[in-house]
């Protein structure tokens, strides 16, 4: 086993991302604790080279683990945020016709210059890669991560079964046939909209990524507050806690709060005065619209505090 | 062959209906090799979860089977033997108590008893001096009353006497009880410890309603196909009737399309481009089309009162994979009770009421088009006129605002001859529920051509 994880990459969650550590295109890194049982299974896709499909209540860390992931193992992230129109080969690539169009028009009345002709000859050279695609060509392992598959058409996912189980695809317009050198690190992130298909979820290794516990949540907000007094930290996630439980027990049919809105709340907290925060926090529960996104829990919530008064 | 591990697992979950192939066995022992999930059964159970089960439904499943087959033993005994030390301390301590008070109250009794014959042996003896004193003082003088208390006294204490012996008696068997009662208790305790770490630690009722009737169904089906293989003539009682499985119904659902270029031009027609460029000599600009995207909108009306409470969860099943397993443009639901009739209800309890014309000037004809479920009568039997005429009445109006209209019935063809469905499915294109007929309900929808003409 020790030597086959040497040869492997091994995921710890353990390597954390100093605060205001920026990636080079400048988006901040946040660090990021996930479970023993995420651990093993991000382990466990690596080794078997399979896509790891990731579903929990939204706002749980689901798309972060991607970039937790590339930043551990310092491998590249490439992100591929599935909209509804979204296409299964825009993933892999996209062929510019109308520019090798234009540039053949160019030509004609001589107006390209030598280098430009050049690429006019080779139409491999307007192929655009997508995300998947330039995993693909990387001679490095990459972390890939398609987030939010469900939003697209019922029919995208079984259009990447070819793509994810072989690792190779074809660029129809060229011919070209592409192969991965090295199987990329695959995450997939799905929030249950639509279901996804039987051929598709085969092929997929499933993990539901659950709320934190209390103490886990705790070490969240220290790791990413490093400086917050630890009674605040500990008085915001109980009430916090509270609340979710509160929405639970009152069956909410939306929403229930998750760490993004604690992460969220809490940024909004830190603004102020530790103690006036404190004694805010005794109280009526300070910012509420950044936790609750709907009128009805709002209005569920005032009617709750004004009764227990 | 048999000792290939977890097969027996793997078995009962295909069996329970989770879509696994060999493959996913092989990929199974190829990451035992590899060295995961072999610490502990946590691990081993998380390692089957990432591999085999792909949604929460799916879990649920997967944890009962595999508790009953992989009883949670190795973290059960450790606990179980700390219990027993436990509960024997207990005991014990318990025992000591009562040793110690039972022995305290045989003491004194015991040395009441003594106390109390001394005294009366004592007694007896001043009594008798007393008395040889009143006799040697009364010499002289005539013979006085010798003492008789003496007697009485003596009466007395042999009483007491009596009356302790039984309370120790009484102490006694009181004693007795309680150390059969200590003892019964601890044997009951031991009973209970060794039986509670039983194999399904997950209780069979957090398998939700839901996943049963799944798991049932999907079984059922299994069982069917087995059975027909082996005896064909065997005939089974079903408590509930599942003809077409959740995911032959989703695979149904997905023909139920028409694909239209819609929206906004973002496609590039790269065959209208290069004609254009034919014609025009030069490219001016590129030729764009709208995507196509699905424009079937389904009204999804369904019968859901008396004769059709049988077939609420087969009803259910089909709203419900309508609404997730499809790519329909909008799904719509209502259901209403033996025929619509001025007003549909969007809700099973039928509280929310919406006008069944609001409901029908909504729809897009071009769009449009209603599938039905419902008995027309055939599950109580018999001719009812007006049934038939209201429901033909519906029919008009519901062809004058959708494209296409059928009808699927839960009740068996062969009854529909002898009911009010035979008179109905005379103008309206109407299936069994069962995968051919879902299959030709979902093509008359489509506009394909079907062999019937309405009356």
């Amino acid at each position: 086993m020790v030597e086959i994880l040497n040869r492997q990459f091994e995921y710890t969650g353990k390597i954390q991302p100093q605060l205001g550590e920026c990636l080079p295109n400048g988006k901040l890194l946040s660090p990021y604790l996930p479970g023993t049982e995420l651990v093993e299974a991000v382990n466990l896709a690596i080794y078997l080279e399979r896509p790891l499909l990731l579903k929990g209540e939204p706002g749980c860390g689901k798309t972060l683990l991607a970039s937790a992931v590339a930043y551990e193992l310092s491998l590249p992230l490439e992100a591929w945020y599935v909209k509804s129109t979204s296409r299964a080969r825009d993933g892999l690539y996209t062929y510019d016709a109308v520019g090798r169009l234009r540039d053949a028009q160019l030509a004609a009345s001589d107006r390209l210059k030598p280098e430009q002709l050049q690429r006019l000859d080779d139409a491999t050279s307007y192929v655009r890669w997508g995300p998947v695609g330039r995993a693909f060509g990387r001679e490095q392992r990459s972390v890939v991560l398609i987030d939010e598959i469900d939003k697209a058409d019922i029919d995208f996912p079984n259009d990447l079964l070819l793509e994810l189980d072989e690792k190779r695809f074809i660029v129809e317009e060229t011919g070209q046939e592409i192969e991965a050198k090295i199987a990329p690190i695959v995450f997939i992130s799905s929030n249950d909209e639509k279901d996804l298909p039987d051929a598709f979820l085969r092929r997929c290794l499933f993990h539901y990524v659950e709320f934190p516990t209390p103490e886990r949540l705790i070490k969240i907000m220290n790791a990413l507050f490093p400086t917050a007094s630890e009674v605040l930290v500990n008085q915001a996630v109980t009430r916090f806690l509270q609340l979710r439980e509160e929405m639970r027990k009152e069956g909410v049919t939306g929403k229930n709060v998750s760490t993004s809105e604690l992460i969220d709340w809490f940024r909004v907290l830190r603004r102020y005065p530790e103690d006036e925060v404190l004694t805010k926090l005794k109280g009526k529960l300070p910012f509420l619209g950044v936790l609750l996104k709907s009128w009805d829990d709002h209005v569920r919530y005032l009617r709750q505090a004004k009764s227990s008064e | 062959m048999n000792d290939l591990p977890l097969l027996e697992l793997f078995n009962r979950l295909r069996e329970a209906g989770l879509p696994l192939g060999v493959n996913d066995y092989q990929t199974l022992l190829h990451s035992l090799q590899a060295g995961f999930g072999i610490a502990d059964r946590q691990a081993l159970a998380r390692l089957c979860r990432t591999l085999w089960v792909k949604s929460v439904d799916e879990e649920r499943i997967f944890n009962h089977h595999f508790n009953q087959l992989i009883p949670e033993v190795i973290e059960a005994n450790t606990s179980e033997i700390f219990d027993y030390q436990e509960l024997d301390n207990t005991v014990k301590r318990r025992k000591r108590v009562q040793i110690k008070f039972y022995l305290i109250l045989s003491c004194i009794s015991a040395f009441a008893i003594i106390a109390i014959s001394i005294i009366r042996k004592n007694l007896l003896q001043i009594i008798a001096n007393f008395n040889y004193l009143l006799k040697l003082l009364s010499k002289s003088q005539p013979q006085p009353q010798p003492l008789k208390i003496s007697i009485e006294i003596q009466n007395l204490f042999k009483l007491m006497e009596g009356f302790i012996i039984i309370f120790t008696i009484m102490i006694l068997i009181l004693a007795i009880i309680d150390f059969w009662k200590i003892q019964r208790q601890a044997r009951h305790n031991v009973d209970e410890t060794s039986l509670s770490p039983t194999p399904i630690n997950l209780p069979k009722s957090t398998l939700s309603a839901e996943v049963i009737r799944r798991m049932n169904d999907e079984v059922q089906i299994a069982k069917a196909i087995i059975k027909s293989g082996n005896r064909s003539k065997d005939l089974h009682l079903i408590n509930e009737y599942f003809p077409v499985t959740r995911r032959q119904m989703k695979q149904s659902w997905r023909y139920l399309r028409r694909l239209v270029r819609e929206g906004p031009a973002t496609e590039l027609d790269v065959e209208a481009t290069v004609s254009q460029i034919g014609q025009q000599g030069i490219l001016l600009n590129p030729v764009l089309v709208p995507r196509r995207v699905n424009r079937t909108e389904l009204l999804l009306l369904i019968d859901d009162d008396g004769s059709m409470v049988p077939f609420h969860a087969l009803a259910e099943r089909l709203v419900e994979t309508a609404l997730k397993g499809g790519r329909l443009g909008k799904t719509g639901v209502y259901y209403f009770h033996n025929c619509p009739v001025d007003y549909l209800y969007r809700d099973r309890t039928h509280s929310q009421a919406e006008s069944l014309k609001v409901v029908l000037e909504q729809l897009i004809k071009s769009r449009n088009v209603a599938l039905i479920f419902s008995d027309a009568g055939a599950a109580r039997g018999g001719l009812n006129a007006e049934r038939i005429q209201l429901t033909k009445d519906f029919l008009q109006q519901l062809y004058s605002s959708v494209r296409y209209v059928a009808w699927l019935n839960p009740v068996p063809r062969s009854r529909w001859a002898t009911s009010s469905a035979g008179a109905i499915a005379r103008f309206v294109p109407m299936f069994e529920v069962t995968r051919q007929g879902l299959d030709d309900a979902i093509d008359v929808l489509r506009g394909r051509h079907h062999n019937f003409t309405r009356k």
